[in-house]
Parts: C-alpha cells; structure tokens; sequence
C-alpha cells in the first residue's frame, strides 16, 4: 500500500527546516533572553508600550472590512480554476489540440466571469 | 482520448447549450448595453424566455421525437423519455419565471442581469442533473442547480427575512449536499466499481441488485445517504424544515420556480437512480420512503392550515404534493412512474399560475402575501381572481382540472401496486388531500366573498407577468380537459426507465447465475 | 517500514489536530489546528499515491478555504465566548457519529489484524475481488488527468459553468450588480420618495454597508 516516496523528502527537510528555524529563534530568545518576572518589578512592565504616550486602546482587535469578502470568494473561484490546470499541465502533451481545445472551452468560460466581475466594479476597491 | 471515442453528440446538448448562452449573453447585454434600466430588463428577460423557450421545443420536438435512450460524451449523458419530459418541464417553468421575475425586479428597482442569468445558470444545472448518467454529473448538476438559487432566494439583500432565506437555504443545502456526495462515495466505495472503465449510475444500480438481498451495510448506508440528500430537494418531512422560511423570502418568481423546477429535476434524479424495479428494495429503502410520505402528506397538509401567509400556506402545500408525488415513487409500477411525471408537470402549471397572480397583485412595499390582502380581488380584478380560485382548485383536486388527475393516477397506481400497506397510505393521501380542501378553499372564499378593506394600489400590469400567468393557467385547464394524451406521453417516457432497467437486467440474471454456479463462499475484497 | 512509521505520524498528528479544534477555545487557534490537520492529511495522501489529491488539499483545503475561514472569523470578530453556545450541539451529534464510524473502522481493523475476512453483507465489497483491484497507476496527476480531459470532460467542462455561477453569484450578492453606488444613492432616494413600508430600515444604510 504504501509505496516508495523518497522524491517526497525534499518536502519533508523544506517541512523541518521551516519548523525548525522558527523553534530555533523562540527558543534561542528564551535561553539567552533575561528574564525577570512581572511580580517582582514594576507593574509598568505588563503596559503596552506606545512610545512613551498613553495608550490610547488597549484591545487592537477589529472587524475586517466586509470588501474583503468579495476579494476573497473571486480569490477561492479563481483558485479553484487554477488548480484544476494542475493535471491538464502534466499531461497536455498526450492529449493533443483537442485537450488544448478543451482547457479553452473551460478557461473561456471562467474568463467571461472575470470580465463580468471586472465590469461590474467587482474588483475596485469600494 | 480522442474526440470519437468519447462520442461528442452536440445534438443531444442543444438545450443545454442554448441556456448557458443565453446566460452569457445576459450578462453581456449587462455590461455592455448602454440602455435605462428599464429597457435592459426587457431585453434581458426576453433572451432568457425565448432561450428557455427554444431549448423547451427543441427538447420536445426534435430529442422527443425518437423514442429510445441515447447516450452521449463518453456515455455520461443521456437523453431519454425521462430526461425529455423533465427538460421540458424546467424549461417551461423557467420561461415562465423570467417572465414572472420582469415584474418582481420593475417592483424592487433592481437591474435583471446577475438575475436574470443566475435563473438561466440554474436551469442548465437542472438540465445537466436530469440527464446525467453518472453519479459525477448528478452531483455536479445538482451544484449547479443549488449555488444559484442560494443567491437567488436572497436577491433582496435589505430584507432580513430574504437573508434568512439565503443562509438557510445555503446551510441545510450544503448539509444535504454533503450527505448526497458522502452517499455517493460509499456506493461506489463498497459496490467495487471505483477504477472501473464505467463508473454510470447503471452499473452501481447492477451491481447492487447483483447482491441483494445481501448488500453490504455501508452500500445500503450509501444508497439511504444519496436519498436524503435528494429528499431534501424534494423538501419531503423530515428534511423540509428549510421549506417554508426560503420560499417565504425568496422573490415570488424564484419561489414559483423552485416549488416547481427544483422538485421536478430532483424527483428526475430519484426515479433515475432507484426507479428501477427492485432497487429500492434491494437498498432497504422501501419502508424509510413508506414512512417519508405518510409524514410529509401529514405535516405538509395540517401545517398548511394554520397559515395566515398564502406564500407560506403554498411552500406547505408544496411540502404536501411532495407527499403525493413520492407516493408514486413508492407505488414503483410503470403507472406509479407515469403519474409521477404527470403530477410533475400538473403541479408545475398549477402552482406558476397560483404565483403569477400573487405577482400581479403585489406593488413595491406592498408585496400581496397574507391572505385578509386578498379580500374582494374578485370585485377589482376579477380575471386573475379567476385565475387564482382555478389554480387553488385544481391544487385541492378539483375534477376536471389538472389536479385531479394528477392526484387520480398517483393514487390509482398505489392502490393497484403489490406492496403490504399500500391501501392504508392510499387512504392517508385522499384523507389528507380532504383536509387541504379546507386551506385551498379558504383563498377562494376570501377573494369572493369578501369586501376589500383596504383601497387597492394603482396597478401597473406587466405584459410578461400577465402572459405567464395566463400560460399556465391555460395549462391547468388544457392538461385537465384531455388528460388523456399526456397520461399517454408520460407512460411512454417512463417506458424508457423500465427499459434501461430491462437492459441491465439481463446482464444480472448471467451474473448471479455465475455468481451462484462459483462461490458458496461470500465474495472476497 | 520507516514510510508506515511516518505514515502512523501523520494519520496521528491528523487526529490531534481534529481533537485540537474541538478542544481549542479561541477560534484562531482551532482554525490553525484544522489547517495542522489538512497539512496531515495531506501528507497522508501523498504516501498512500494519491499525490493530486493532496496537491488539491494543500492547494484548495489549506490555502482557500482557510483564506475564507480565517476571514470570517476576523470579520465576525469572534472570541473565545463564542464557542461556548456549540458546545451541546457537538456532544449530541458528534459523539454518536464518531462512535459509529470508530467502531466500523476498529471492526475492520480487527478482521484484518485477525487475518479473517469480515462477515458477508456488512463490510465486504460487492463483485469479485478482480474487479475491485485498482488498476496501475490509479490517482497519479497523470492518469486522473487523463480521465478528467478524456472520460470526464463533460464534467469538467461543466465545472467552470460552476465557477462562472460561483463569481456571478457573489458580485450579485455584494451589491456591485446594482451598478454601483450611484444606482444605489438612487435607490436610496427613490426608497424615501415612495415611503415604502416594509423595508425601509435597510435602505438609508445602504451606502455605509460596504464602507464599514
């Protein structure tokens, strides 16, 4: 079941590589870092720093505007459409110009949803 | 793969193909054209009634024109009787709606264009549904269906009661969508046919039957999981709750075509995976349907009495003829399956008609949907009070409208099916079908024998709006006057289910012959 | 061996990724425990040979629609509160089902760790096990595009009417289909000079419900 896949390895150092130098900065920063608990110095220590002014808000968090919504569907369909070249791209050679006709007929039809989105405003920023 | 291989039969596309252009060309016409508002919904409704319409004959005339299943496109798609008396259901319920929806938009000052052509991008997935051969297209088809109509129910994005509709619609419906493909995944999972070179709902039908009555769990858990998720479509208790809060905010136009469309293309899809004989045995399905329409004609029908909103009271009744439709399902014979297609189409005139008056009586900001609005139409506008008291009552079942009929073969063929229960449940269907005698009439007697209390808003009538309604109020009389003729029409397109089944049925004798000549021993993965 | 022993790794790093986002109360924390769980998985499918499926995890699952959950738990600025009013939902549903599904999968594993074959009618597939084996090849990017250009065209082509439906449905839905908001100041004033009842509220915020 489980077949041969050392061409995966790659991925897998790329995998360690990225997880290991992120837990290498943190962790470094912990073991050299000083450290000094907030209970025994001045309280100050556990207020937000804003350039020596008082904080004006103290919870950053916001709402995202709702405009990114649009971005975001459109992002997801043309995704979709992209990824669905994958396996069009590894065997176009075998298929010829009607596979090449085929992938036509699918992106035209995609395109006239840009071109619709595109004059409708749909990817203004409003 | 080259393009003969795979047997690229445009022909059998043509309706298709006819209604995604004209959704392009739709949204052309929307960016493009330079036109007040006014005039760009005209010529946007225009494309898509005359497009549905051209699709609709072509669809009658020349695919219905020899009998016999064709398949096309790599054996995926498949035109039959089924499939054609189906498209030509949706298209001349879609038609109908674009001309319906002209009105609604003028109402609400909304341009026609992601409208007008999201109707049209549905009615193609209906159309890809009712002909697909594999579970792929099914699933596909229903998508496209579905996403539309999502939107669609909540066209009217200032009204809380239009958002509600959307979200729940898309929610439940992604429920039961899921449902539907994990349904499809295990069939073909557990009836071995994954990596097979045919993969077509024909051969998961043999191979089910193949094994009954002995087929694994998880392939009847597939086959009850693909029904629900069907089901649902139809809006059949207990997978109806969805029912009256999205037809309630939808446009009237969109409420008129899912009641209609929507139920025809997935009934389309239930007879084409388990109307042939013996499957729904063979998947356990039988007593689960049993019980679905008793509970559907029952709380479709006693919850429809207690509605003040005609719009609600009609997403009930619908909820009801879902009911009587499955019974027909349920029945299983060949008259079971034609009065199935006849009730689709019956219901379909009848219920467009219902929703066209309601259309023409509502203004903007004052959409006519309780049932004291009503009062002394007959005085004001008498031909659509007319209209509206034929449809209620060949809802009801009134002789000799179409209801009627419709309601006599459903009920006929059960009586006369072979299976333990059936007089019961036939008895259940007349019994409930009296109770909805009660809301129907009620509609009636509040157009006539009341005063208006209320002045009436100045009308604008709308000459597609008009035309609709008079279309398939013409229906529901034509049809019931010479029943007759498409009694005929829908036997012999039913004919062609029986006869796909028949083809696959010898292939099963063989089969479970060899299957008994080899193995005493249960078959091995 | 050392494949089947990254294979376990992943298939368990999967699951307390899917315990994670139960268990986790921030929503940003469970969201990055279900992307944990698609990468998982789809390392899973890339052992087991279906390497266009996990490009399709990582690229739609882990990429898209985790765009769009993140987005959404950002725009509804939800916190750790939040979760609470699912939490009976997940008890009276979720645990039935795993329930089911755990014990399905442990029935087979224990036929198959038994060496015996399951009984006729339960879990066994239907047809001779000939026709159940996959053929060569089978879930490669090759052959499924083989399949998708050559068998499934029709369904594929068919998808893009999907996509098409999909990006015309959302710009409807957002409002830009009203040709913009000068249609919409129209609509606006309109709104007021007829005095219409029953969905006046909405209509004078038109304007500000995108700009928020």
């Amino acid at each position: 079941m489980v077949e041969q896949h050392n061409h995966y390895l790659p991925v897998l150092a790329l995998v360690v590589a990225a997880f290991g130098v992120a837990a290498a900065m943190l962790g470094i920063n912990a073991l050299l870092g000083p450290k000094r608990r907030a209970a025994d110095g001045p309280a100050v220590k556990l207020e937000p720093f804003e350039c020596g002014s008082v904080p004006i808000q103290l919870d950053n968090r916001r709402r995202v505007s709702v405009k990114f919504y649009l971005v975001a569907i459109l992002f997801v369909m043309f995704d979709l459409e992209v990824v669905l070249l994958y396996p069009w791209a590894v065997v176009y050679r075998d298929l010829g110009w009607f596979g090449f006709a085929e992938l036509l007929a699918f992106m035209l039809s995609v395109v006239v949803g840009l071109a619709y989105a595109w004059r409708k405003g749909g990817l203004e920023w409003r | 793969m080259t393009p003969n291989d795979l047997d690229l039969r445009w022909g059998l596309m043509v309706p298709e193909l006819l209604v995604l252009l004209a959704g392009v060309l739709v949204l052309l016409v929307d960016t493009t054209v330079k036109a007040p508002d006014q005039d760009r919904r005209g010529i946007q409704t225009g494309i898509s009634t005359l497009a549905c319409l051209a699709a609709a004959g072509y669809t009658a005339v020349v695919l219905g024109s020899t009998s016999g299943t064709r398949t096309g496109f790599g054996e995926l798609f498949v035109v039959d009787g089924l499939a054609v008396w189906f498209k030509s259901v949706v298209l001349l319920s879609a038609a109908l709606a674009s001309l319906m929806s002209e009105r609604w938009l003028r109402n609400h000052r909304l341009t026609s264009g992601g409208f007008i052509a999201l109707l049209l991008f549905s009615t193609a997935g209906m159309l890809y549904m009712v002909s697909a051969a594999d579970l792929v297209m099914l699933f596909l088809g229903l998508e496209i269906m579905s996403i539309p109509l999502y939107v669609l129910a909540a066209s009217e994005r200032r009204n809380a009661r239009a958002v509600e509709a959307g979200l729940k619609y898309l929610v439940l419906g992604s429920l039961a969508t899921g449902f539907l493909l994990f349904g499809i995944s295990l069939l073909y999972g557990f009836t071995g046919l994954m990596g097979q070179p045919s993969t077509c709902i024909a051969d998961v039908v043999a191979a089910v039957l193949r094994s009954a009555p002995d087929v694994p769990a998880l392939a009847v858990g597939g086959g009850i999981l693909l029904f629900v998720g069907m089901v649902f479509k139809v809006g059949a208790v207990p997978f109806h709750m969805w029912t009256p809060d999205v037809y309630e905010g939808s446009p009237m136009s969109i409420t008129a075509f899912m009641s209609v469309a929507v139920k025809a293309t997935a009934f389309a899809a239930i007879l084409r995976v388990f109307g042939g004989s013996g499957v729904l045995e063979a998947l356990r399905l039988h007593d689960l349907l049993f019980a679905l329409c008793a509970l559907t004609m029952v709380v479709g029908n006693v919850a429809a009495l207690a509605q003040s909103s005609v719009k609600r009271m009609l997403a009930w009744s619908s909820v009801a003829h879902a009911g009587y439709i499955l019974l027909g399902v349920l029945a299983g014979t060949q008259d079971g399956l034609a009065a199935v297609l006849f009730y689709s189409l019956g219901y379909a005139a009848m219920n467009i008609a219902a929703f066209g008056v309601l259309v023409h009586l509502s203004e903007k900001g004052h959409e006519v949907e309780r049932l004291d609005q009503l009062r002394g139409i007959a005085t004001r506008v008498p031909l659509q009070a007319a209209i509206l008291a034929v449809s209620m009552l060949s809802l009801m079942g009134m002789p000799p409208l179409v209801g009627f009929w419709g309601k006599l073969y459903i009920f006929r063929a059960v009586v006369f099916a072979d299976f333990p229960g059936h007089i019961a449940i036939a008895v259940l269907g007349v019994l409930m079908s009296a109770v909805s005698a009660y809301y129907y009439l009620r509609v009636v007697v509040v157009s006539y024998m009341s005063d208006a209390t209320a002045p009436a808003p100045a009308h604008r009538p709308s000459f597609g709006n008009g035309l609709a309604t008079a279309t398939a109020a013409a229906l529901t009389v034509l049809i019931g006057l010479a029943p007759g003729a498409f009694l005929a029409l829908a036997r012999d397109s039913a004919e062609s289910l029986r006869a796909s089944s028949a083809a696959v049925a010898p292939a099963v004798d063989a089969s479970t012959a060899t299957a008994v000549a080899v193995s005493p021993q249960p078959p091995r993965r | 061996m050392t494949s089947s022993a990254f294979m376990y790794l992943f298939l368990a790093a999967a699951v307390a990724g899917g315990v994670g986002m139960l268990a986790l109360r921030h929503p940003i924390h469970a969201a990055v425990s279900l992307l944990g769980t698609m990468l998982c998985l789809a390392a899973a499918y890339a052992m087991l040979g279906a390497h266009l499926m996990a490009v399709f995890q990582v690229i739609i699952y882990a990429g898209a629609i985790m765009v769009l959950v993140v987005y959404i738990i950002m725009l509804l600025d939800l916190g750790s509160d939040d979760a609470r009013a699912f939490r009976s939902v997940k008890v009276f549903v979720g645990i039935p089902a795993a329930t089911v599904l755990v014990s399905v999968l442990a029935r087979l594993a224990w036929h198959r760790a038994a060496g015996t074959e399951p009984r006729p009618g339960l879990l066994s597939s239907i047809g001779d096990p000939a026709a159940a084996a996959l053929p060569e090849g089978f879930g490669t990017v090759a052959s499924i595009g083989r399949d998708l250009l050559g068998r499934y065209v029709v369904p594929f082509e068919v998808t893009s009417v999907l996509l098409l439906a999909g990006i015309v449905g959302a710009v409807y839905l957002t409002g830009r289909d009203s040709a913009g908001l000068k249609a919409q100041g129209n609509a606006v004033g309109e709104g007021k000079g007829t005095g219409d009842g029953g969905q006046a509220e909405g209509a004078p915020a038109g304007g500000e419900e995108f700009a928020a």
